[in-house]
């Protein structure tokens, strides 16, 4: 028998997403907002004023100081060939986004995740909005005409035309439904601990992205996310079992993955599950 | 079903327990109530527009205690199926004993009145007050006769052993400004073994019988009355001489550790007093304890850059985004025959 059981429902790991949605709106709305120069009263250059533009409304939450209060977080515009300035300005909001653990109850997979959800997987949904900026005629003209400001007293050189996201005041929208199955293991913690300090990792088996035609540009797209869940989030989700230090009680918990389990840790009957085995001491503390 | 379920052993709770609690030092104090709140209500009238109560104030016993100890160790914690766990044996070490024992008398009024008058018939003074006994409290200290016992020489040597039946009392407290769901052991019955004769004879036997016979020297010099000395023997959980043989043999001890066994309750004086510093020592420090706002992401700063959506252009410094907190509620805890099981859920 295990020395700690812990279990967490997929109902409460949901509710814990809307809250932070709620509470930590810039983990969830990613933007590259547009920018457009400022100039004093003379007509000269002073810098970059910026329009951060989203497909959806994002709410402050109650309480806080809207003038201190960040909603979203900044990405880098989108670069592309032929593109002059500085890139395309865009926006990512996850707007709502749940979990399923198996047996799955909450998230009908579409037929490309192969339902029903696998014993020991979890499901994942997110609704997904997009907006990509688009210049205008006129924009696209005086970008093609750079030189006209570099010559102006407006001292706007091209190597700072050039760092300009594109001056857009809307986005063209789209929304995405964003579908993904996935798993956990266990790997050792590279590095000179010994025994080394076992890490539980998510694994992602599926990448499922809906309404996006033709069937080529859907591939393109959920190849794009793959890569990006893989390269980018996977590696933050990653629980390593370290010593815990309890202050309040003085003593340290030293953990270790129960063996001899067929799923440890295990997704069964809607709850993340673990069964750890700990060594307990008494911690040391500086003077000692 | 709950949010979160945590489970723990057995075998860890003990080893928790051990950790936690033994070498810990205790100290504390403590008297019985004086003779003001001993009295007895004898009548009791009332009227519409008042109540008046009439009081027997009697002279009562004092005791007072003036204690420091610690744990050693427990030698054993099994969990029960009816929601409690068994701690068994906790040897306690006295580091301090200092033992007080009195009378409180009832205050009494005396004076206020004419010693001597000055006849009538004398001219001018006639009839006045002469002599007048000035009005004086009596007995007002509490207690009013006190002999202190240092007992600590004594008692330095002796182990106490304790095993007590606790149930799990969860209690929402504050520790610096913060709000934590403590779990607390909550004795519900506790065996005391005051002096464990095995442990002490096994130190220092002779101090023991010399402790003994000094405290019954002592006790006759200030209570020749008989009674007042099974009182004292009584409360100091002493064993009288026949008492003494059956503790040697633990005959007296095991029969009513299976008593306490089977009936969840507490036995004895000894028992009692036990009782109230068991609590004393479990209420210092929480088995495990849960924030009652349980912070999964810190207050962090940040440069205004990297973010974005101010309601006016982004602030000059740095920004502080608050800590994010789940509200946990509905904290419970039982016991089966082999695991704690903790449950909780959160509040949004």
């Amino acid at each position: 028998m295990a020395d700690i059981y812990g279990a967490i429902t997929d109902s409460a790991i949901n509710r814990a997403i809307k809250f932070l949605m709620r509470w930590r709106p810039a983990l969830f709305n990613f933007v590259a907002p547009s920018q457009y120069p400022t100039f004093d009263g003379n007509g000269y250059f002073t810098g970059f004023g910026e329009r951060w533009l989203t497909c959806c409304s994002v709410k402050w939450p109650p309480g806080v100081d809207h003038n201190t209060f960040p909603r979203y977080t900044r990405q880098d515009p989108l670069k592309m060939p032929g593109v002059v300035g500085g890139g395309i300005p865009f926006c990512a909001q996850i707007t709502d986004a749940k979990i399923d653990f198996h047996p799955s109850n909450t998230i009908d997979l579409p037929v490309a995740l192969t339902p029903p959800l696998m014993n020991q997987r979890f499901a994942v949904w997110a609704d997904v909005s997009c907006g990509v900026g688009c210049p205008t005629d006129a924009l696209i003209d005086a970008l093609l005409d750079a030189h006209f400001y570099a010559h102006s007293k407006f001292k706007l050189t091209p190597d700072l035309f050039n760092q300009m996201t594109l001056d857009v005041e809307s986005l063209i929208c789209f929304s995405l439904e964003l579908f993904a199955t996935g798993r956990l293991y266990t790997q050792p913690q590279p590095g000179p601990s010994n025994p080394p300090v076992t890490e539980i990792r998510v694994a992602v088996n599926g990448v499922e992205v809906q309404n996006v035609r033709p069937n080529g540009l859907e591939d393109a797209v959920e190849c794009y996310i793959r890569m990006y869940i893989r390269a980018y989030v996977l590696p933050k989700l990653v629980l390593a079992l370290e010593p815990i230090i309890v202050k309040a009680l003085g003593v340290t918990f030293t953990p270790t993955l129960t063996s001899g389990l067929p799923n440890n840790p295990a997704i069964e009957q809607n709850e993340l599950r673990v069964w750890l085995d700990v060594d307990v001491t008494k911690t040391k503390t500086s003077g000692s | 079903m709950s949010d979160v379920t945590l489970k723990v052993s057995e075998q860890t709770f003990g080893e928790v327990f051990n950790l936690v609690y033994p070498g810990k030092s205790l100290k504390f104090k403590g008297e019985s109530p004086g003779a003001k709140d001993a009295a007895i209500k004898t009548s009791e009238t009332s009227t519409e527009t008042s109540k008046s109560k009439t009081y027997l104030n009697v002279t009562v016993p004092w005791f007072a205690i003036d204690a420091e100890l610690h744990l050693v160790a427990a030698n054993g914690i099994e969990f029960n199926d009816g929601n409690t766990f068994t701690i068994n044996e906790i040897d306690i070490a006295w580091d301090k004993l200092i033992l007080k024992v009195g009378l409180d008398i009832p205050t009494m009024k005396f004076g206020g009145f004419c010693l001597f008058k000055v006849p009538k018939s004398v001219p001018v003074f006639g009839g006045q007050c002469a002599l007048e006994v000035p009005p004086i409290d009596l007995f007002t200290k509490t207690p009013d006769i006190e002999i202190p016992l240092d007992l600590s020489p004594i008692f330095k040597s002796i182990i106490t052993e304790i095993s007590a039946i606790c149930s799990i009392e969860i209690r929402l407290e504050n520790e610096k400004g913060k709000d934590y769901w403590a779990v607390h052991p909550d004795p519900i019955a506790v065996d005391a073994d005051l002096v464990d004769i095995h442990d002490t004879l096994g130190q220092a036997p002779a101090i023991l019988y010399a402790a003994v016979g000094t405290i019954v020297l002592n006790c006759q010099a200030a209570f020749p009355a008989t009674w007042v000395m099974d009182v004292f023997l009584g409360f100091v959980g002493l064993p009288t001489m026949t008492s003494l043989v059956l503790d040697v043999l633990d005959i007296h001890d095991d029969i009513e550790e299976w008593l306490m066994k089977a009936l969840e309750q507490s036995i004895g004086i000894d028992n009692l007093l036990m009782e109230v510093i068991f609590d004393a020592i479990l209420d210092g420090d929480a088995v495990f304890k849960t924030p009652k706002l349980f912070e999964i992401l810190e207050e962090k700063k940040v440069k205004p850059d990297e973010l974005g959506g101010f309601a006016v252009a982004a602030p000059a410094g740095d920004v502080t985004l608050p800590a994010v907190s789940f509200p946990v509620i509905k904290p419970e805890v039982v016991f089966d025959d082999d695991e704690m099981v903790l449950t909780f859920d959160f509040e949004f």
